[in-house]
């Protein structure tokens, strides 16, 4: 407090075609400090972070850094201008070694005009030094992992002279132990006076690191608060609380019980992410996977989907144990899956609507490999007409189709396919209003028919709506489960905070 | 977004969509007037002949490039097909020569289709490997020596190149269009087709989609191996003798030219097969205007450079 | 486990170097009596290093360091070595300097057509090479060139100290090619644009104008193989080169270039030039009948080069990686 502003960024607005991704946020970091940008997926944190650094360009609002008003075009001015970014996917070149990565665009000459490599490597090993790190900087920056490659990067960041240096979720795919080094480095910038900006879905960290808080929602500010003053509940809340508007449960009671199982998980381990959790759904059940980004939601469905591999664990489906080595021997099975990202992992864009909602189906429309094109268009046909999918023509690309559409296409290219069991990560993601509705609505008509749905969703209202049973997740493992009117935010909330002290004592999740 | 503004838009990009049609119209225009008997039946069948080894190669590249690949081994593989059909012939006759030289080269195609669907090598590499090793072979099976075609045997086999329907239409009228009418029908028509524009599309979508990117690989590298060891067999025919050195020398970039020509990305995506035809009467058509009008050959190939050139330019992306 | 990766990974870096020292051996134990290992016959392979297209492979190595590929280079060797022909008979120096100039802008427009334009490498490069052997083909009507001036000969045919100058500037070349590549902005840039552009691009590196420099580069070292051979064979062929540009490849894929782009030495490439001269002296000993094996070894050796150094073995180390990071 009462510590020198740094960045002050004022009514920060940025519009994309048909979404308001910010509508008028306001961002201020002091000198030298910690600070924590929080926010669900969606909530405009990357958005903020890419207008701040130039790779967008805001429509409305101001940028006031270290005493001046900025307006950089490009992620390189942004640099001149002493905001240095540790991206999530690091920026390096992965084959040439650390010191080059350290130095380049920015050689130093050597007497003949040559570059310099001496001095580079020198000076490499003091920047590294200073900050902890002792590695060999001679070897190809790929020899790493990316603990070291982020200290590169962030000694990169210090000898351009940065003021401000944002970290992109530096610890998703770090250890324990690493965290703490990366820690050690952050309090080093701090001393220097360096201002920090750190992007993080574990809570833990951010009380740990962070001296203030920064909340994003929907696109706004949801709250801005000193870390001494909160706890994790409240701050929670800020991310993923709704008003407490009274929301219409469609469902009464669990009644489940007897219903027969369809899939299990037993302890599955895959890397960091997932640490022997075991989940189980049950015929027509709604099962909602709840935690916050990161949990390893995203990361159990893809094991069930055999899209990736666990590097421990069971999982069996209708009583059978079974190996989904790809995608294609879970569809067989029955599941489908509807991604998170749409556009990377779902919609396959030049295709048409209707080959995108039938690609999977194909070997049940095709005789000898050629597929009926009127089996085809029957399907299709009735899924738009059902889905009420808005398309000009079933022949338009997808790529044309507004979010929600696209969405509805891929949920088709799933119920086409009479499965028993549909994945849907957060389904009405960047959806409007009223396609929201329709979804929720399919899904419990889904459910009636005996398909059995794994949710996955950062809504907590979405999840109360539409579920029967809720598996709350924290760093890789279950925290317990929530039935028929349990479900509701608040005991979710609470049973995610309270999980942090327990974890703690564990000693972190890694070892 | 006012209605006016969308219609250009629509209209550049109807423009850009059928830029190859337009472009091959152009010059159909230009030689009306600029060349003397062009429009006689004989001028025409000429492309349509010349033309064929071009289409028959490129419908397998097509394939081949729509899933963001590239076989620059075709015209290596045309000579190995060329050569092991026209030494068999005498011995074990005609169709089984032929089928034996077919499935030499699915070999070829079976190797690419592996390394590139199963290893993740580069396709250009592993089609750079074959197109110098295959060639080898090729030359190895007559010493680099030409095989001439003689004997009543061989005259059969010369037909496949220099045949008349009805005396007229020449039969590579008629394999043009099986070749076409095949590529088109298993791309626009099956399964298969649909997996290759979806890997070639977004692999990533794809595999969660349930597609064996690995198989799908396999066959187009397979579907260009054996459409080259055809056109290598057509060409043979034609000219009465299979030269292991020179058949199909640079037959890969003729391909490849006649592809982006008409309109398929290089990156992948949507396969044009019949862009890919025009592509190809494209650049013969430049040969022919050029011979037509007794200008030297070789602003033929400027022209074509300028052409490629030109084509690509005004059919790429929009986006950064 | 972590031994057999040292062991794979020490092979995987040092292939190229491997595989000439079996050819080698194979070459001297199969050819002994013919005295392989004897300095004449050394030199020869040296020579024949230099003439096959070595110096397209140092440019080509440009090339693909940054990711991309240059189809022309045997059509620019040809255009430089007629335009050397024609200018240089009176006046050696301005042909030299014609002949290189002619390269260099030939370079620079297929890297302009690719950074600027941004047309596929393949098409830009294809319809470069298209275009200049057409013209080479108009200016010399198809007839060589004679090259006359006895200073343009003894270019491609002086020995200093009973080294051919073909070897001296073989090894010249490549010092400097390693040493842009070691010790200048530009060449680390190289490695950086082919590596992660993006990365590049964020560093503040100017991407297009490194891949221009790049395939000017490539230009540069392709009119100076075109002077050369020109200069050796005293005629300057409008032929010349026809189909060297796979020669290159190979010898980049096989000196361990990666060819998605970022890695890879131009001493590798060094190397590749040397197998691939090797195995011609080989044939070129074992006498004609033979000498279509040639082809079908190179294309079996690179098969093998890049199966060694592709992903496969990789994949499993990265497999635990990706899932973590999905």
């Amino acid at each position: 407090m009462g510590r020198d502003v740094l960045l002050e960024m004022k009514g920060i607005v940025k519009n994309f075609p048909g979404v308001r991704a910010l509508r008028g946020v306001d961002f201020t970091v002091a000198k030298g400090e910690v600070h924590a940008l929080m926010g669900e997926n969606g909530a405009g944190k990357s958005t903020l972070i890419k207008a701040l650094t130039g790779i967008y360009q805001k429509d409305e609002g101001t940028i006031r850094f270290d005493g001046k008003e900025i307006n950089p075009r490009t992620a390189v001015e942004a640099q001149r201008e002493g905001i240095s970014t540790i991206y999530q996917e690091l920026n390096l070149v992965p084959f040439q070694t650390v010191y080059e990565n350290m130095y380049l665009g920015r050689e130093p000459r050597n007497a003949f005009g040559g570059v310099d490599r001496k001095k580079m490597i020198t000076e490499t090993k003091v920047i590294l030094n200073d900050l902890g790190i002792h590695v060999d900087v001679t070897v190809p920056l790929q020899k790493y992992g990316t603990a070291v490659q982020q200290m590169v990067a962030i000694g990169r960041a210090i000898s351009v002279n940065a003021k401000l240096v944002i970290m992109d979720e530096p610890t998703s795919s770090l250890d324990t132990k690493e965290v703490q080094v990366l820690f050690d480095v952050i309090r080093k910038l701090k001393a220097r006076g360096i201002a920090v900006i750190f992007i993080s879905h574990r809570l833990d960290e951010i009380f740990e690191i962070c001296e203030r808080v920064t909340i994003l929602k929907d696109g706004a500010l949801s709250g801005e608060v000193g870390i001494e003053e909160i706890d994790q509940l409240k701050l929670i809340s800020y991310m993923i609380g709704g008003e407490a508007k009274k929301l219409e449960r469609t469902k009464a009671g669990y009644k489940l019980q007897d219903a027969p199982e369809i899939a299990r998980m037993e302890k599955i381990e895959q890397g960091l992410r997932l640490n022997g959790i075991g989940i189980d759904i049950k015929k027509g059940e709604v099962l909602g996977l709840a935690g916050l980004l990161g949990s390893g939601r995203t990361e159990l469905a893809k094991v069930l989907f055999g899209a990736t591999q666990p590097d421990k664990g069971d999982i069996l489906w209708m009583d059978e144990k079974v190996h989904f080595k790809t995608p294609k021997d879970s569809i067989k099975k029955g599941i489908g899956f509807c991604t998170e990202d749409r556009k990377v992992e779902g919609i396959i864009p030049h295709l048409s609507v209707k080959e995108n909602m039938t690609i999977a189906m194909l070997p049940q429309i095709s005789k000898y490999g050629v597929v009926s094109k009127k089996k085809q268009s029957e399907i299709v046909d009735e899924y738009i007409k059902r889905l009420k999918i808005k398309t000009p023509s079933p022949n338009q690309a997808i790529r044309n189709l507004s979010g929600g559409n696209q969405q509805k296409v891929l949920l088709a290219r799933w119920l086409c396919m009479n499965p028993k069991l549909v994945i849907m990560d957060e389904p009405t993601r960047g959806i409007d209003v009223g396609a929201k509705g329709e979804i929720e609505a399919l899904i419990q008509e889904l459910a009636g028919n005996g398909i059995s749905v794994l949710m996955i969703s950062s809504e907590m209202a979405e999840l109360e709506r539409n579920c029967d049973r809720v598996v709350v997740m924290r760093e890789g493992r279950s925290l317990g489960q929530l039935y028929g009117e349990e479900i509701n935010q608040d005991a979710i909330m609470a049973m995610i905070a309270a999980a942090a002290g327990e974890l703690e004592k564990e000693g972190g999740f890694n070892e | 977004m006012s209605s006016a503004v969308r219609t250009k838009e629509d209209t550049i990009a109807t423009l850009k969509h059928y830029s190859a049609f337009i472009l091959l119209g152009v010059m159909l225009l230009l030689n009306l007037f600029i060349t003397p008997n062009f429009f006689r039946v004989g001028t025409l069948w000429n492309i349509v002949t010349q033309t064929c080894t071009i289409i028959l190669t490129g419908m397998g590249m097509t394939a081949v490039i729509s899933t963001g690949g590239i076989d620059i081994s075709v015209g290596a593989v045309m000579a190995l097909a060329g050569i092991i059909s026209a030494k068999l012939l005498d011995s074990v006759g005609l169709v089984p020569a032929i089928l034996i030289a077919v499935l030499f080269c699915c070999v070829s195609g079976v190797i690419a289709g592996f390394m590139v669907g199963r290893l993740k090598v580069q396709a250009m590499v592993v089609t750079l490997a074959l197109l110098i090793g295959v060639r080898g072979v090729a030359q190895l099976v007559n010493d680099a020596k030409i095989f001439y075609l003689t004997g009543d045997r061989a005259e059969v086999y010369k037909k496949l190149g220099t045949a008349k329907i009805g005396g007229v239409i020449p039969i590579q009228v008629i394999l043009i269009i099986a070749a076409v009418a095949v590529t088109w029908f298993i791309l626009e028509k099956t399964m298969l087709g649909r997996h290759i524009q979806a890997v070639g599309d977004n692999s990533r979508s794809a595999m969660l989609a349930g597609i064996s990117a690995t198989k799908t690989l396999m066959f187009v590298y397979i579907y260009s191996a054996a459409f080259a060891a055809f056109a290598g067999i057509v060409a043979t025919a034609k000219i009465g003798a299979a030269d292991g050195n020179s058949l199909g020398l640079l037959a890969e970039l003729d391909a490849i030219a006649a592809v982006a020509v008409g309109g398929t990305s290089m990156s992948g995506g949507r396969a044009k097969v019949f862009g890919t035809v025009v592509g190809a009467l494209i650049m013969q058509l430049i040969n022919i205007t050029v011979n037509m009008n007794n200008i030297t050959y070789e602003y033929a190939q400027v022209f074509k450079a300028i052409i490629i050139v030109f084509a690509v330019y005004i059919q790429r992306d929009k986006a950064a | 486990m972590n031994k057999a990766k040292k062991v794979y990974n020490w092979f995987s870096s040092k292939s190229a170097i491997m595989a000439l020292a079996i050819l080698v051996i194979f070459s001297s134990i199969a050819f002994s009596q013919r005295n392989f290992f004897s300095v004449p016959s050394l030199m020869n392979v040296a020579r024949k290093a230099a003439s096959d297209g070595g110096f397209l492979a140092l440019g080509m190595t440009f090339v693909i360091l940054i990711g991309q590929i240059d189809l022309s280079v045997g059509a620019v060797l040809a255009m430089s070595g007629v335009v050397m022909g024609l200018f240089g008979n009176t006046n050696p120096v301005l042909g030299v300097l014609a002949g290189l100039g002619i390269g260099i802008l030939c370079g620079f427009l297929n890297g302009f057509m690719v950074a600027k334009m941004r047309i596929s490498s393949w098409i830009a490069s294809l319809a470069m090479m298209l275009g200049l052997r057409g013209i080479v083909l108009l200016i010399t009507h198809q007839k060589p060139v004679s090259i006359s001036n006895p200073v343009l000969q003894s270019l491609g045919n002086a020995s200093i100290f009973g080294v051919h100058i073909l070897v001296i500037l073989l090894v010249v070349c490549t010092l400097i090619c390693m040493y842009i590549a070691r010790n200048t902005k530009f060449g680390m840039a190289v490695y950086a644009v082919g590596g992660n552009e993006e990365a590049a691009r964020m560093m503040g590196l100017k991407v297009a104008r490194i891949k221009i420099a790049a395939y000017t580069w490539c230009g540069f070292f392709a009119a100076v193989a075109g002077i050369l051979l020109a200069g050796r064979l005293y005629t300057a062929q409008p032929n010349a080169g026809d189909t060297w540009e796979t020669t290159a490849i190979a010898m980049c894929a096989l000196g361990g270039v990666k060819l998605s782009g970022g890695e890879g030495k131009f001493s590798g490439t060094f190397f590749g030039i040397l197998i691939i001269a090797v195995i011609n002296t080989i044939f070129n000993y074992a006498g004609n009948l033979n000498s279509w094996w040639q082809n079908v070894v190179m294309g079996v050796l690179v098969l093998i080069s890049i199966g060694v150094q592709s992903e496969v073995f990789h994949m499993h180390r990265s497999k635990r990686k990706e899932t973590q990071k999905c």
